[in-house]
């Protein structure tokens, strides 16, 4: 049986599979290198990174909810210089490439962070300028058309390395966000971040979370990801990560179909700490019974048949 | 650490809500230890979508089994209970940092409120394979809610309180605090936050050490998505600490109480 080519490329970035996790949903990598051998992944997204420290919101910080997920974290992360000097060594060691999603309070700082990792070895930026979490920067920037270029072209600016914007669904229009980036001069797209949600503690008679708003994950947002990939996909010349709700390679297969040339597990991880290694053997057991060796042959396939 | 799929081997009830489940899990067995949690999975469906956090309230290294006493409070617990001897369970596990048990042998007192009094049981064994001497305070709402899988009076002097005098002497647990006056070495305790709160003003004027075990709600377990988070004094400042890696269980000096 001949064997099946998962590798898959973002911009100048070949990935060995299109499983790669979601931004601060396996940590730095090295918690669930506990469980498996994380270098069979197509990457790591490691936790969102800030210039300095970031404490965090007050708890509670995270509510379940039907098939979903809030959580109001804040952004909570040692710092682009601790990353760097403690942990990233660390996780060189399981040969697997990183992606570093950064966030800022200004655009200044993410220019910053993006020039700090020119010389640190990591694989690709992913910048965030989408949580809804925090009260500077994150959302403000992804859901204005002009501030997420503006963002991007100052992070395109500062690196070589390849450079993903991760984008916010909290937006009216989506394919305009994307477009704005893609002429900024990212190489791909993260698609979609959080959606703006909230709950109640009707026992306390108020917001369950902290922070009153959170960002809804997991399978209940599926619908809204996918459509939104299948609107960018079809708009913009890049390569896109497709994530939000992936809790199946049945799920990853959609998002693929829909024109993702990769896939991200988020909240899946915390379900299934073992989740991203099933889908990577879900999506090579479908190619063989589709008969296909290639599985780019099925990016944007659903568009493309209709 | 692991995350298997493990055998159901038994499912009762202890109380009007209380469940004890029994599995088959002789890994988990071999290397937990008291004060430490299992994530388990209650479906494999989506809803509800998280693991819940059981502290092991029970295990035999030679048989390798475990035991989780279950609270039913909502849909999740619900559905563990209507579990079945034969099922298997996807346990991720054991989690996070323990009681620390000095070698030393000593009076410890532990203080168990409500579902609270589960991960004290396996603590309280431990102490007695040490011959520590132990005095144990029981305390919930009702006489339903007291735990009573296990006998704590077979290992220690065991005094008991409930808010509605359905059991023991009426009242809260901190009630029985003059009634256990001694000198400890060590007090350890889980329960609802006000009762820790209450231990950690009496155990600092009376100058014992206290270890508490805190319940927050996680999604992963392990230190990754951040949720459990609790404000702890380090040195001059306050910091969150992850409840499911860096505890469950702290000195009651670092944890910051008037949240």
């Amino acid at each position: 049986m001949n064997s099946i080519n998962l590798t898959t490329k973002l911009g100048a970035l070949t990935l060995k599979n299109p499983v790669v996790t979601a931004s601060g949903t396996f940590g730095f990598g090295l918690e669930y290198a506990q469980l498996f051998d994380i270098g069979m992944l197509g990457g790591v997204v490691v936790k969102g990174l800030t210039l300095n420290p970031r404490p965090g919101n007050p708890p509670p910080r995270i509510v379940e909810t039907p098939a979903g997920l809030l959580n109001a974290i804040g952004l909570e992360n040692p710092g682009l210089e601790s990353f760097l000097r403690d942990t990233l060594p660390c996780l060189k060691e399981y040969n697997v490439p990183v992606i570093v999603n950064i966030s800022g309070n200004t655009i200044d700082e993410y220019a910053a962070m993006a020039a700090g990792l020119n010389e640190s070895g990591v694989q690709a930026v992913e910048v965030n300028i989408s949580c809804p979490n925090v009260k500077q920067g994150g959302m403000v920037f992804g859901t204005s058309p002009e501030q997420a270029a503006q963002v991007t072209a100052a992070v395109r600016a500062n690196t070589a390395l390849p450079l993903i914007v991760k984008l916010s669904p909290n937006v009216t229009d989506i394919v305009t966000i994307a477009q704005g980036v893609a002429a900024a001069g990212a190489d791909a797209i993260s698609l979609i971040n959080t959606l703006l949600g909230m709950a109640i503690d009707v026992q306390r008679k108020r917001p369950a979370l902290g922070n009153v708003f959170g960002g809804l994950s997991g399978p209940a947002v599926k619908p809204v990801a996918l459509r939104m990939v299948w609107q960018v996909s079809q708009a913009v010349e890049l390569p896109i990560i497709g994530m939000g709700g992936i809790a199946s390679s049945q799920d990853a297969l959609e998002f693929i179909l829909a024109g993702a040339s990769a896939v991200s597990v988020g909240t899946g991880n915390f379900i299934n700490p073992k989740l991203t290694v099933e889908i990577i053997e879900g999506l090579a057991e479908y190619c063989r019974e589709e008969g296909i060796n290639d599985i780019s042959d099925l990016i944007g396939a659903a568009w493309r048949r209709q | 650490m692991e995350c298997n799929k493990v055998e159901i081997l038994a499912v009762k009830a202890v109380s009007q809500h209380y469940y004890l489940l029994t599995l088959m899990a002789p890994r988990l067995a071999r290397s937990v230890r008291p004060g430490q949690f299992v994530q388990v999975r209650v479906a494999d469906g989506l809803d509800p979508l998280l693991r819940r956090p059981f502290s092991v309230h029970d295990w035999d290294a030679k048989q390798g089994t475990v035991a989780l006493l279950v609270q039913v409070r909502g849909k999740g617990s619900k559905m563990l209970a209507d579990k079945r001897p034969g099922e298997r369970l996807d346990v991720l596990g054991p989690l996070g940092r323990g009681f620390e048990i000095s070698e030393t042998k000593g009076r410890a007192l532990l203080v168990g409120g409500g579902i609270g009094a589960a991960p004290l049981w396996s603590l309280a064994r431990q102490l007695k394979d040490k011959t520590w001497d132990l005095t144990v305070l029981l305390g919930a709402s009702a006489d339903s809610l007291l735990v009573k899988a296990v006998d704590f009076s077979h290992l220690a002097n065991t005094i008991i309180a409930t808010d509605d005098g359905s059991a023991g002497i009426k009242g809260k647990i901190t009630k029985l605090l003059p009634l256990a006056a001694s000198d400890y070495n060590q007090v350890y305790a889980c329960g609802p936050k006000p009762m820790l709160a209450a231990l950690a003003v009496w155990t600092k004027a009376a100058g014992f050490p206290l270890q508490v075990s805190l319940d927050e709600v996680m999604a992963c377990g392990m230190g990754v998505c951040l949720g459990c988070a609790q404000p702890v004094k380090h040195n001059k400042s306050v910091n969150y600490a992850k409840v499911c890696t860096q505890g469950p269980v702290f000195d009651a000096d670092e944890v910051v109480w008037n949240e």
